[in-house]
């Protein structure tokens, strides 16, 4: 009985692994394999809205916190929100976009959302650093300091980019509307993250609402993995990790209770 | 072996929540090829849609333990931007089987030529069905579902077609959706009827067939 139990279950982690690797081949395929220009547009995307902050920045004459290069703050600070806020976008669409091949028993929701937070996580990550390569080159050398937080914001980036995405998609199953609506939620997580102003920079009024986004401590953190001498004494690993967690526990839950409520 | 036990299905619609399958249980075994008969309407390609698990009961459970087709003859799997080739990899990868095996058995047995590295977009329904029926078979599965929408392609792909689902009979078991008596009798052992959301299961297809008989004679009175 044991024997067979156990069967099953590796069984069905065969098929899960199957399914996944088969909807992540299709998502590469799809995103940028139908252009020209292909995987180059992902590099152009982020490293245009580097290049307008960089111009902006230099215009106000803004130097940034704790003497971090303009370069690595601003690819970093767009690394991390692009991964969080491209992701829910994502997983709102991913049900949809994939809505004939949910009819085969294997794929779930939550493959077809995993599956598309996996490359967009692994394409973003390339990106950046491809990026920072090349702020090395022209810029000054960009070293990592800290691999323990590096590693830990990235699980953490994953965490919040699964778990906002599988809550906000499965929350709009039930209120329609939260699709129209996200987009302002969006906005108002990407001006609060810190990708191009830290709460630092600004009153404590503002700095007080920056830092309600858990976003912003992540990004911060982060940013510290590459430069020591970054303070980042305001900031709460603990509320990080709790509100991840907490994101992640709350999308599986509502993903699995709305899978059936779909109209599919 | 497929097992539904306690399947509830309903819709929403206009008039009210309409009840379409009500309290079904029944066990479909390996080497027994069974008919749903019913009237239109009854519910018969909604429990086709759920054996296979293209879609969800509302509640109760579908346990199978072998391996088993969508319906045949539907082609609702296929991701419309990808080409035929794509989408038989995209297949053939969630169900383990080898690409290439599956996309020359599925080239040669649809005949579908350059169509194969076209999006499915441009495919008519008739070419989609084909490409799901050829994939089906070169899959290889337990059960095959088949709805009386087998009837796709031209003349010469529904003699082929019925070929090859005789040769299927030999290694599989077929859970078979029809109005015609004539099929039914030729391809299956066992029927259940469905009336009023409720499926019986009768050993014996004759019985079933007179079950059915009766339900078509009462509906034209």
């Amino acid at each position: 009985m044991a024997l067979h139990s156990a069967a099953t279950i590796k069984n069905a982690f065969l098929v899960q692994y199957r399914v996944i690797l088969a909807l992540i081949l299709r998502e590469v395929h799809t995103i940028y394999g139908h252009t020209h220009l292909g995987y180059i547009w992902a590099l152009i995307q982020t490293a245009s809205n580097v290049v307008i902050f960089w111009v902006m920045r230099e215009f106000m004459k803004s130097t940034c916190p704790h003497g971090m290069s303009v370069a690595s703050y601003l690819i970093i600070g767009f690394g991390i929100t692009t991964i969080i806020t491209s992701g829910i976008s994502k997983c709102l669409t991913a049900v949809e976009s994939n809505k004939s091949l949910l009819s085969f028993p294997q794929v779930t929701e939550f493959d077809v959302m995993l599956a598309r937070i996996i490359v967009l996580f692994t394409t973003e990550i390339i990106v950046v650093i491809i990026l920072l390569g090349i702020a090395s080159i022209i810029h000054e050398p960009i070293v990592i300091y800290d691999y323990g937080t590096l590693y830990l914001c990235l699980l953490m980036i994953f965490i919040y980019a699964l778990g906002l995405g599988m809550l906000f998609a499965s929350l709009a199953v039930f209120v329609p509307v939260l699709k129209q609506l996200m987009q302002f939620v969006i906005r108002f997580l990407f001006f609060t993250s810190g990708a191009f102003f830290s709460p630092s920079s600004f009153s404590s009024d503002i700095a007080e609402i920056m830092m309600l986004n858990p976003i912003s401590h992540l990004t911060e953190f982060c940013r510290h993995a590459f430069h020591p001498s970054y303070v980042v004494d305001n900031y709460s690993w603990m509320y990080v990790i709790i509100f991840g967690i907490t994101s992640l526990s709350l999308g599986l839950l509502l993903e699995r209770y709305a899978r059936t409520r779909r109209d599919r | 072996m497929i097992s539904l036990q306690h399947v509830y299905r309903s819709y929403k619609t206009a008039h009210g929540i309409h009840h379409v399958l009500k309290d079904v249980c029944i066990d479909f075994n390996e080497g027994n090829s069974t008919a749903i008969l019913g009237l239109n309407g009854a519910g018969k390609s909604t429990l086709i849609r759920l054996i296979g698990g293209s879609e969800q009961p509302n509640s109760g459970r579908i346990i199978r333990t072998s391996r088993v087709s969508w319906p045949v003859g539907f082609a609702g799997g296929f991701h419309g931007s990808l080409t035929g080739k794509e989408n038989l990899r995209f297949v053939s990868r969630i169900y383990g089987a080898d690409i290439k095996q599956v996309t020359s058995y599925v080239e040669e047995f649809t005949e579908l030529g350059e169509y194969m590295n076209m999006p499915i977009n441009t495919y008519s329904s008739g070419m989609k069905s084909k490409l799901a029926f050829g994939l089906s078979l070169a899959i290889g599965f337990d059960f095959y579902l088949i709805d009386e929408a087998f009837s796709v392609g031209d003349a010469t792909f529904r003699s082929k077609a019925t070929r090859e689902l005789e040769k299927l009979k030999a290694r599989a078991t077929l859970i078979y959706v029809s109005h015609s008596i004539g099929s039914v009798k030729h391809h299956c052992q066992s029927g259940a009827v469905l009336e009023n959301g409720t499926l019986t299961y009768y050993d014996d297809l004759a019985v079933a067939i007179n079950k059915y008989t009766e339900i078509c004679n009462a509906k034209k009175h």
